[in-house]
């Protein structure tokens, strides 16, 4: 009885650790990496923008707007602000290195504000080193690394940018779809948080 | 030369012009009295309202505009119709949002969201100033009776730091709002073609 509880235990444990940790694929042929560098800019098209914010937090629909000041290729200031106009998030980003200088009271918890410095920093990058590149049947995928963790572009076959994926070795944990009139869809895969910019 | 002179004559009226006088206790009584007995006859308000943020560090403003509505029961529509359409009423112990067609209400029964309501009616009408949660001073700028609100409550001091009431001469309702953040950043709330005591339909409050 005891050897057969072993044997499953043993198989179970396999099984799981088999499935586990399949590691995410990137789809199609390695080919040779022409592209050195890839630049995005939804946020950097002009020195100042104003955005339509749409976010959906813990079953918590937020409308406002983000505001963002390009000051240098690397150094932007944006912030979030809600219809009724009050001021939800300020952050400085300076050479990846991301300060909040004012988050309101029902924000301010250190595992949000981590967070939200981690999903802003990745938004607001423009520029990206592209370390290998895969030919699919639909386009280009480009691999990259940003906050230490691997970064999928996806290029359409006009070679344009339509989905970003930031992934552990195993797991999704970011997406950021780009729609045709610069809409930037933002999806966290880690927690239930969708924010929506315009 | 002339220039110089005309700069520094332009930078002195202006100087002067804007500057805020502190009212006395005398002008702080005779304007209290004004209001309280023009708010009494203050039963409904239908007015439009530009809204501007003004972010420390952007050169532009976010702007959006809309239509407010208070009713003899107190109840209060504040509605958005550019640059996207959102409303939220205030309504007895609940609070409607309308967001483009998608409804939700939210139970008010807390304190804050009731001190929302009456901060954003008050401010109209003038309400406020017999609000005791508020350390209230008084200033005559421009053509403008100003007052000043302190949020005394840490509840509200959070997002609060002060509200700026602007009283046009002989008008116990505001022409202009403005509301400092604890954040310093500041939105300016311009309310034109106020109408006062006009008819207004009970349908605009329903959800």
């Amino acid at each position: 009885m005891l050897k057969s509880i072993r044997i499953f235990l043993i198989i179970s444990f396999l099984s799981f650790a088999f499935t586990a940790c399949n590691s995410l694929k990137i789809p199609g042929k390695k080919v040779e990496n022409k592209i050195e560098n890839y630049e995005i800019t939804p946020f950097s098209t002009t020195e100042e923008n104003i955005f339509q914010a749409e976010i959906i937090a813990f079953e918590r629909t937020l409308k406002g707007n983000l505001a963002v000041k390009n000051y240098a290729e690397n150094h932007q200031r944006l912030a979030l602000v809600s219809s009724l106009g009050n001021t939800l998030l300020d952050m400085e980003i300076k050479d990846h290195k991301v300060e909040i200088k004012y988050i309101i009271d029902d924000l301010d918890k250190n595992i949000i504000r981590y967070k939200l410095k981690k999903y802003f920093g990745l938004l607001m990058n423009s520029n990206y080193k592209i370390k290998k590149t895969h030919q699919t049947s639909e386009g280009k995928i480009l691999r990259s690394k940003f906050q230490g963790k691997p970064i999928f572009l996806y290029l359409d076959s006009a070679e344009k940018l339509y989905k970003i994926r930031q992934a552990s070795r195993f797991k999704e944990k970011v997406k950021i779809q780009i729609k045709e009139n610069n809409q930037v869809i933002f999806q966290s895969k880690e927690l239930p948080i969708q924010m929506e910019f315009k | 030369m002339k220039t110089y002179l005309f700069l520094i004559l332009n930078f002195i009226f202006v100087g002067v012009f804007a500057q805020e006088k502190k009212l006395s206790t005398a002008e702080i009584e005779e304007f209290k009295t004004f209001v309280e007995e023009e708010i009494e006859n203050i039963q409904t308000i239908d007015t439009e309202f530009k809204q501007e943020k003004h972010l420390s560090f952007l050169t532009s403003k976010i702007e959006s505009k809309g239509k407010m509505f208070v009713n003899k029961q107190g109840f209060l529509k504040w509605e958005y119709l550019t640059p996207e359409k959102y409303s939220i009423i205030f309504k007895e112990n609940y609070i409607f949002i309308n967001d483009n067609g998608k409804k939700s209400e939210v139970n008010s029964n807390q304190e804050i969201f009731k001190e929302l309501s009456d901060l954003i009616s008050g401010s109209v009408s003038g309400k406020l100033l017999n609000n005791p949660k508020f350390d209230i001073s008084y200033f005559q700028k421009e053509e403008f009776t100003l007052v000043k609100l302190k949020p005394i409550q840490k509840s509200l001091q959070k997002y609060i730091k002060q509200v700026e009431l602007y009283f046009p001469e002989n008008d116990a309702s505001v022409d202009k709002v403005k509301l400092i953040e604890a954040s310093k950043d500041y939105t300016i709330i311009n309310f034109i073609h106020k109408k006062i005591n006009v008819e207004i339909d009970s349908h605009i409050f329903d959800y």
